[in-house]
């Protein structure tokens, strides 16, 4: 036992069971991007090799994003009844074979099948952020999570980097093909890797009969409306993206199985709206103790938040590569490493938003992010092939670096709303982030790439009137004075 | 900042009084003198969470010539004997520990007046309201009664044998026989309740609806009730000692969860630590230990300069009322352990302005480190090891509690080589557990590897858990190996228990003897009930080389190990099916 405190992490205490944790599940979730995005970059060679529509291509790019949603509760509940390492090993082992059936995929169809199924691997977030919370310490978590967060969303840089110059290595119409193949082999291995060495807990940590999970509680009747009306949107932007593919949009499929998933919409919608009365229906009759009430605004303004910040993301990586390389008429490695400038902020950005928060306030942080991204986002909208390729990366990085330390301090301020229900709250934001993407990529498929920037800058700008209404965390502050002693301080 | 000082008794957030109404009346009626002794207390605070309220009727035995001392012995030493019981004791433990004893000194008593032919034997009966149960104790032929929703019912059965058909004589009684059996039962109570007891004198001339009816005549008032009913019975003719009592529920102890949270969340908790801070007086060496749920620091007193241990809540539970009353139960629990095989819990000298609790710091390793460093121990040393955990899991037991949760981590070697359990995290504690609230429990299930496996699915603990986790970590002293390896982390439900088969621990170890190998597969049982009853059992079992034990090695194949033994039957079988082929064929 017994060594000097430390907040922040020695990573390479690898004899650590905790630090061995984070860094294979990090990678485990660096891997899960890296599939995720692994046709970003090769879209080019996709469109040519199978003759694609522009339409078709932005299909792909919607239906990658799609069951992401759905998929984050069904993984919270595989986690919640097999674990992390169960959970994240099958996951990674299930979507590189999806991801093999992708790469060999002959059709439109298939291509569109494979990817909507690759939405899952998306949802692997979820579990390493369970893994991290059991193995750290309160005052580590949230650099750990931070760690885990940013180098795993990393992976999407990665892949635009590294895939486009692997395809061109194994060459040939079919080097797209293989080079997926190739990532999707790592990929499946490292989840048998992660079966073998990966553990949930501790060593020998005592277990306690788990809360019950579900719904998110919400502590007053105002709020339960208010949570009931924002599970919306996100059928909404399932709809729209059904509407998107059926026979009125791409034409994937028949009418009447628009009208099925419509109609299973609509159901999925209603269960859920019951499961929330469930888990609620107790502190909708008897008030809750002051302790553990909390205001469910705030939860909703952060979902915003996160809707214009890590949904941006996601949209923009997507897209990213095959824009440089049409505006810029790049080759297709050329583009891929310009567009990998977006995710790579990811290493520091991320962390750094939750730096900028304890610093400086969480609110007044949050904010100056998200003006930041709103101008970084005016400014993307305005290139053209006539900008010197330089400025456009400089661009760039600039606007990713707002949007990423943007996303930093959301989570930053996740914890500090009401620390019991954290899970879950987590979980919700983190579903907005991908609504975000679906809506976002949505767009796109209507608008060229200028008033797509503009969009997303539109909604940064509505979510900054949003912000104003976001109150700083308030409780119990404490200080530490010159010599040493530690004071409370009342925050109310 | 709220006042800090750690109350003594039960921890305030599960303090609450009832409202009650009560009523009693005794008189030797026809008689020259009055046997009966009737008795009630009500008291405050701490005692009445722990305890609660008793209730109390006796009817000194008429032919017994010390009637009226034996009533009286048994009402009053009740009542002052079962409030000076641990208020970790459940109610049970409690009532049967005083009544053990004070049947003994009846009897007793009436032995050495065996000459002058004066026995001591009474009935009693008593009701005690712990919480929302009332807890009903019950020897001889006194009666209780509750009224609930308007309906009438008997809790108590009269112990009485008939001779003939009007003669009948007292079956059961204190004082009566050495040995004493009591009806025991408990109750869930319901507000608007109503318990009434009565001695034969009254319940054999009026019944409780004629006691509803005394109630309404007297308007409510339970003491003139009491009074109305002993004359109803003395006019019907009752030609003994007259007594009864009422007790009403107008409101069970009930607090609302906001008092609760509020109780509980009074102290703030501490933000983390690091190494030359100080909080209230004490200054962080260093950070000891840190988990998602706990920090553990080492400090150093102010004015002592004494090393200690500082235990700390996780901010992540800051808004869980479940953690923070069992953070505090933790302390609570610790500090009534007094024993040189458990770590201390210090009483701070200073006011807290936070959630923490102060124990002593032991310093060694862990037994977990302890056995990385000793592969292969020495036999003795094992069982001397064994036998300080057994000493420190007896004081656990002799107060009602079970740890829940041993494993090394949890037991440290101090610097003289003795062993001591440091975390009660986990710990059941009947008394405590009877007490109701509002608050949701928080259920520690213990650790995977090392707790029973009953605790899983929620079986109410007792010692016998601790037993198996005992056996577990001897087992592991001695072969550096879990006795079900994997198999018991994998154990969710009842059904799963068939798949732990036992492996003697000589297979790893042949240095082990057979008796200890006959002790541990009894106490690591997968079925609670096939265990040893008590852990001094075990712990004898363990030490003294036996014959019986010894016959292990003549058991059949078959029933040492079945597996083995069909494997074995196949594999000839098979053998036998091709040579059988190979015949036919050739």
């Amino acid at each position: 036992m017994a060594h000097a405190p430390s907040t922040r992490l020695n990573l390479f205490a690898l004899g650590e069971g905790k630090i061995r944790t984070l860094h294979i599940t990090w990678f485990a979730f660096f891997l899960t991007f890296f599939l995720w995005f692994s046709h970003a970059p090769l879209l080019i060679f996709m469109r040519e090799s199978m003759l694609l529509t522009t339409e078709q291509v932005k299909a792909l790019l919607i239906l990658n994003v799609a069951l992401t949603i759905p998929a984050r509760i069904v993984i919270g509940m595989l986690v919640d009844r097999f674990g992390p390492r169960i959970t994240y090993g099958s996951l990674l082992i299930t979507s590189s074979v999806i991801c093999f059936a992708f790469a060999l995929a002959q059709t439109f169809e298939q291509l569109a099948i494979m990817r909507f199924l690759m939405g899952f691997v998306g949802a692997g977030f979820v579990i390493g952020i369970r893994m991290i919370s059991e193995w750290f310490p309160a005052r580590q978590v949230g650099i750990a999570q931070g760690i885990y967060g940013g180098w795993g969303n990393f992976g999407s840089a990665a892949a635009a980097m590294s895939l486009p110059t692997i395809a061109l290595l194994f060459g040939g119409d079919d080097g797209w093909r293989l080079a997926i193949m190739a990532a999707a082999l790592v990929a499946g291995l490292y989840g048998i890797f992660y079966l073998l060495v990966a553990r949930d807990t501790p060593e020998g940590s005592t277990y306690f009969k788990p809360n019950r999970t579900g719904g998110l509680e919400v502590t007053s009747r105002g709020d339960f409306v208010l949570y009931l009306a924002m599970n919306i949107p996100m059928y909404a932007a399932l709809a729209v993206l059904a509407w998107k593919l059926s026979p009125a949009g791409v034409g994937l499929y028949s009418a009447t199985v628009a009208w099925g998933l419509y109609a299973s919409l609509v159901a999925l919608f209603f269960v859920q709206l019951s499961q929330i009365y469930r888990v609620n229906r107790e502190n909708l009759r008897t008030p809750v103790p002051a302790m553990q009430r909390y205001s469910f605004r705030q939860v909703a303004i952060l979902d915003l938040a996160y809707l214009v910040t890590f949904g941006s993301e996601l949209a923009v990586v997507s897209m990213l590569p095959l824009y440089y390389s049409d505006v810029f008429s790049l080759s297709p490695v050329q583009a891929g490493l310009i567009a990998s400038g977006f995710a790579f902020m990811n290493l520091v950005a991320r962390p750094a938003g939750g730096w900028f928060s304890d610093r400086f306030g969480r609110r007044k942080t949050l904010m100056i992010m998200v003006f930041g991204l709103t101008c970084g986002y005016l400014l993307m909208s305005q290139i053209t092939g006539s900008w010197p390729l330089l400025l456009a990366l400089l661009a760039t990085m600039c606007c990713s670096f707002f949007v990423q330390s943007g996303e930093g301090a959301v989570f930053a301020m996740v914890p500090l709303i009401q620390r019991r229900l954290t899970g879950q709250i987590a979980g919700m934001v983190g579903a907005y982030g991908n609504v975000g993407a679906v809506i976002f990529l949505t767009a796109l498929s209507f608008m060229d790439a200028s008033s797509f920037f503009l969009v997303i800058a539109g909604s940064s700008a509505v979510t900054l009137v949003a912000l104003t209404f976001l109150r700083e965390p308030e409780g119990q502050m404490t200080e530490v004075l010159p010599d040493g002693s530690v004071q409370f301080i009342n925050v109310t | 900042m709220g006042a800090a000082v750690m109350p003594t008794g039960i921890p305030l957030h599960l303090r609450a009084t009832p409202q009650l109404q009560i009523g009693q009346a005794s008189s030797a009626g026809n008689k020259p003198i009055n046997e009966d002794c009737i008795g009630i207390r009500v008291p405050e605070d701490s005692l009445l969470a722990s305890k609660g309220v008793v209730i109390a009727i006796a009817d000194g035995v008429s032919a017994a010539e010390a009637g009226k001392e034996a009533s009286e012995a048994c009402v009053q030493g009740f009542l002052n004997d079962y409030y000076s019981t641990p208020d970790d004791w459940s109610v049970s433990k409690s009532a049967h520990a005083v009544l053990t004893s004070l049947n003994r000194w009846l009897w007793s008593t009436g032995q050495r007046n065996a000459e002058e032919a004066r026995g001591y034997v009474s009935t009693l009966s008593l009701v005690i309201l712990k919480s929302a149960t009332a807890h009903i104790l019950h020897i001889g032929d006194a009666r209780v009664y509750l009224r609930r929703h308007g309906k009438w019912q008997q809790l108590t059965r009269d112990h009485r044998a008939r001779v003939g058909r009007k003669e009948h004589y007292l079956a059961r009684a204190v004082g009566l026989d050495p040995v004493l059996e009591v009806d025991y039962r408990a109750e869930p109570v319901e507000q608007g309740d109503l318990f009434y007891l009565c001695t034969d004198g009254v319940h054999e001339f009026i019944t409780p609806e004629d006691a509803e009816a005394a109630i309404r005549d007297s308007d409510g008032d339970l003491e003139a009730a009491s009074n109305r009913c002993l004359q109803i019975a003395l006019e019907r003719g009752s030609g003994d000692n007259l007594s009864c009592q009422f007790l009403g529920i107008v409101s069970l102890p009930n607090r609302s969860a906001e008092e609760v949270c509020q109780q509980l969340s009074r102290l703030p908790f501490p933000p983390p630590l690091q190494a030359g801070m100080r909080l209230d007086g004490y200054e962080i060496v260093r950070e000891l230990h840190a988990t998602s749920r706990s920090q553990v620091y080492l400090v150093r007193d102010r004015d002592s300069e004494q090393e200690l241990v500082m235990k700390t809540p996780s901010v992540n539970y800051s808004d869980d009322p479940a953690y923070i009353d069992r953070f505090v139960l933790e302390e609570w629990i610790g500090k009534r352990l007094d024993s040189p095989y458990i770590a201390r819990i210090i009483s701070p000298p200073r006011e807290r302005t936070c959630l923490y609790y102060i124990a002593e710091y032991v310093g060694g390793p862990t037994l977990a480190d302890w056995m990385r460093q000793h592969p292969r121990p020495d036999i003795q040393e094992v069982l001397v090891l064994i036998e300080h955990i057994a000493r420190g899991l007896h004081k656990f037991h002799r107060r009602d509690c079970v740890h829940q949760d041993l494993k090394p981590g949890n037991v440290v070697l101090d610097p003289e080589g003795i062993l001591k359990i440091v975390d009660f995290g986990s710990c059941y504690v009947a008394g405590i557990a009877e007490i109701a609230t509002v608050v949701p429990r928080d259920v520690p299930l213990g650790t995977r590897s090392y707790s029973a496996p009953e605790l899983r699915w929620g079986e109410t603990p007792d010692a016998r858990c601790d037993q198996f986790s005992l056996a577990v970590i001897c087992y592991e002293l001695l072969t550096g190996k879990r006795p079900y390896a994997e198999e018991l982390e994998k154990v969710k439900e009842p059904g799963d228990l068939r798949r732990l088969h036992y492996h003697p621990a000589h297979a790893h170890n042949p240095l082990v003897p057979p008796w200890m190998d006959a002790a541990l597969q009894r106490a690591l049982q997968p079925e609670r009930e096939a265990r040893y009853p008590a852990l001094s059992e075990f712990i004898h079992d363990l030490k003294t080389p036996s014959r019986r034990s010894g016959q292990m090695e003549w058991m059949p194949l078959i029933q040492r190990s079945p597996l083995r033994f069909w494997r074995g039957l196949a594999v000839v079988l098979l053998v036998t099916q091709l040579f059988t082929l190979i015949l036919l064929l050739s």
